[in-house]
């Protein structure tokens, strides 16, 4: 029997749970920001030493060719067209800031990338304590000058040396930037940190709580007519077992006075008594709400298909976007992913939540991102795989919108829509942070498909 | 998570978002740091090989064809060294074969397609192997040869996967300690809610153990935004009804 009701159900107070979604956020964002700290001074330090080491060649380049020259007998300060060379030599690696060439006492020669009164300034501070440590006697030497990572580069027969510097507060700028242009993809995260603790929250407790007050109000209304039959082991489970057996006791009372009248008028030949006895069982009768027994209700909830079909469309959208952007024509892939979306749609609103069936196709999807892998630079094989995973896309927004009309007209709580577009969004600012990184966006969607797996395995069946 | 308790569900939802931003971070950064090795990788074989062609070209330029260029050899052994993980670099005659080369197995091979070779420079991955070419040019404008370096693509994979564990190691304290706070904050927040649930039920409880006793079962505490007072209110009148009816009937049934 579906149970009577308002179909509009109002919210419990539960502050607490509440606190959850924005307990997930607030820790996504912490962690990300500590890795991203950790991040950038390892990405700095590696950087740095990658581009010294490309300084390092650059300025032993050029001192082969000084050193050639000195060798046909030039004098260091007399070499023409050292300035242009150094210009062109700059040219040729971006990251380096500057090329200097120094006479047989430090003095500056010529030099490109930064003007005269600033070098001076820097070699102002190169004394010969620095140059000892850094081990300039000895060949190559480091020495770091704020802001410069220095290379010295000695020439023959202690005529001289060429310097080349590359700027570390660069790689810090650089990075600085790129964490700011990738605000899609922190954001993604938060999403789905939100998305997911959301849906922990309604499932254990928002939900079943929505569906006992929804329960406990027509009760208050006289219609004592359902029991609360899906209960967790937990406190929301105790309130529904205390409600079930408040009910159930009341239709026994019931129960029990109709027998005991009917008892009583069978018992006697008192005219009079049997219609008393008569009277009290009309009075014994509450109304229709205590009328018949009452009736099990399954409780199909909004958020059972959500934890599958949220990850679901999150991995979707990052292959969909994954394969748009891949450098192939968007229009096809743009037209298949949108009728394979609207076919998903549609099927998933037919099939509905169902957990049996929801496991395979978790299983499947699993194995399409593989094949993704695989197949990375095949035109159909794009539109195929674009194809499926729009069509897993519209298949979890499909079956959980289904679900959720299900959960309403039960009585339960409908919406929570939402976690669904910020799955889907999720996915897609994910691939955007990693976009032309197959290996990386084939791994997020991986360890996506896998939590929807689990959010089908651990999921009821079909309620209701 | 239909079975599990409030407390598992809770912390189940803090610390696996922990886990994912964690993973999803140290996947930007080593997805973020591979991109710029590559590029600082790209131009530090390009400038070793611009230094190659320019010595070449000079060389050329005393008009010996390429292949019998004096001290070619040390010029690409030299060049070798500047860069680690190099593994081989080569001067290709205008058919991509070499003619010169730091592995001497590769000598007559052909390092190099003739599409390659008209192109004018660029970079292919080839197997295990990233190589880098750079045309040489004689004085007359005409493509001579071709300057290849090949550079070991485990040099930049092994970077990464290096830059990866590193950030791994590093940011596992944290890690930890965050799953701890997340264990702790789910806990707590369970705590409360589980306090007014206990309270909730306990109330329902005493309804039941004594359903006329109505309203004055239901503390406020315990309400938890439920319809607790109507609905006690509601049974309370029912049983009330139900308890007049039982007397009744023992009347009823003396009487008789």
């Amino acid at each position: 029997m579906k149970p009577r009701g308002t179909p509009r159900v109002a919210p419990v107070h539960l502050g607490a749970t509440y606190l959850l979604p924005f307990l997930a956020v607030l820790l996504a964002l912490v962690v990300l920001g500590v890795v991203s700290l950790l991040g950038f001074g390892e990405t700095r330090e590696t950087l740095t030493a990658v581009r010294v080491a490309g300084a390092t060649a650059a300025a032993r380049s050029i001192a082969t060719d000084l050193d050639r020259a000195i060798g046909y007998g030039v004098p260091l300060t007399e070499l023409p067209g050292v300035e242009p060379y150094l210009e062109t030599r700059l040219g040729s690696l971006p990251e380096l800031r500057l090329f200097l060439v120094t006479g047989p006492h430090g003095r500056r020669l010529y030099h490109s990338g930064i003007t005269a009164s600033q070098l001076d300034a820097l070699l102002a501070q190169v004394t010969p304590e620095r140059l000892a440590e850094a081990g300039a006697g000895e060949g190559v030497a480091r020495l770091d000058i704020d802001p410069f990572a220095l290379v010295r580069v000695p020439l023959v027969a202690g005529s001289g040396a060429v310097w080349a510097a590359v700027e570390p507060g660069e790689i810090d700028r650089t990075l600085t930037r790129k964490i700011m242009l990738s605000w899609p993809f922190w954001l993604g995260c938060l999403l789905l940190a939100l998305a997911w603790a959301a849906v922990a929250a309604r499932g254990g407790v928002v939900e079943p709580l929505a569906r006992l007050a929804e329960a406990m109000r027509a009760g208050g209304e006289g219609r004592f007519d359902r029991l609360l039959v899906r209960r967790a082991r937990d406190g929301v489970g105790q309130c529904l077992l205390a409600f079930n057996a408040i009910v159930a006791g009341l239709h026994a009372r019931r129960l029990g006075v109709i027998e005991q009248a009917e008892d009583v008028r069978h018992a006697v030949f008192d005219q009079e008594v049997a219609a008393a006895a008569a009277q009290a069982t009309a009075l014994a009768d509450l109304g229709e709400g205590l009328a018949s027994p009452p009736a099990r209700c399954r409780d199909p909830r909004a958020s059972d298909a959500d934890l599958f079909a949220l990850n679901l469309a999150a991995a979707g959208m990052m292959i969909c976007t994954d394969r748009l952007v891949a450098g192939q024509d968007p229009l096809p892939i743009l037209l298949v992913a949108a009728g394979s979306l609207l076919v998903g749609l549609g099927l998933g609103w037919l099939i509905g939540w169902r957990r049996l069936l929801a496991v395979p196709l978790a299983i499947l999807f699993l194995g399409v991102i593989l094949v993704n892998v695989l197949a990375a630079a095949d035109s159909l094989a794009a539109l195929v795989i674009d194809g499926v995973a729009a069509g897993a896309v519209g298949l979890a927004w499909g079956l959980a919108w289904r679900q959720r009309r299900l959960a309403k007209a039960a009585g339960g709580l409908g919406g929570g829509s939402w976690v669904l577009l910020a799955g889907s969004l999720a996915g897609l600012a994910l691939a955007w942070g990693l976009l032309g990184d197959l290996a990386s966006i084939s791994v997020g969607a991986v360890v996506l498909a896998a939590i929807s797996l689990g959010g089908a395995l651990t999921a009821p069946g079909r309620t209701g | 998570m239909p079975s599990l308790k409030i407390t598992a569900r809770f912390i189940i939802a803090l610390v696996g978002t922990v886990l994912f931003a964690w993973c999803a971070a140290i996947g930007f950064w080593t997805h973020d740091h591979a991109e710029r090795r590559d590029a600082a990788l790209d131009s530090h074989a390009r400038l070793i090989l611009q230094d190659l062609t320019l010595a070449l070209e000079t060389r050329l330029s005393l008009g010996l064809p390429l292949a019998q260029l004096p001290e070619v050899d040390r010029l690409l052994e030299a060049a070798r060294l500047k860069m680690t993980g190099l593994r081989a670099v080569a001067v290709l005659d205008e058919q991509g074969r070499a003619l010169f080369s730091t592995d001497p197995v590769e000598i007559g091979e052909q390092l190099l397609d003739k599409a390659g070779v008209r192109m004018g420079g660029g970079r292919r991955v080839e197997g295990e192997d990233e190589i880098f070419w750079l045309p040489v040019t004689n004085d007359y404008g005409s493509q001579a040869g071709v300057s290849l370096l090949r550079l070991s693509a485990g040099t930049s994979r092994d970077g990464g996967v290096d830059f990866a564990l590193s950030l791994i190691v590093r940011a596992a304290p944290t890690l930890g300690l965050l799953c701890l706070l997340a264990v702790a904050l789910g806990y707590g927040l369970a705590r409360r809610l589980n306090r007014r649930l206990a309270l909730a039920s306990g109330a329902l409880t005493q309804l039941l153990g004594n359903p006329e006793v109505g309203v004055a079962a239901i503390g406020p505490a315990a309400s938890l935004g439920l319809p607790l007072a109507d609905f006690a209110a509601a049974t309370a009148a029912r049983h009330h009804r139900l308890a007049a009816v039982e007397a009744e009937l023992v009347r009823l049934d003396e009487l008789a």
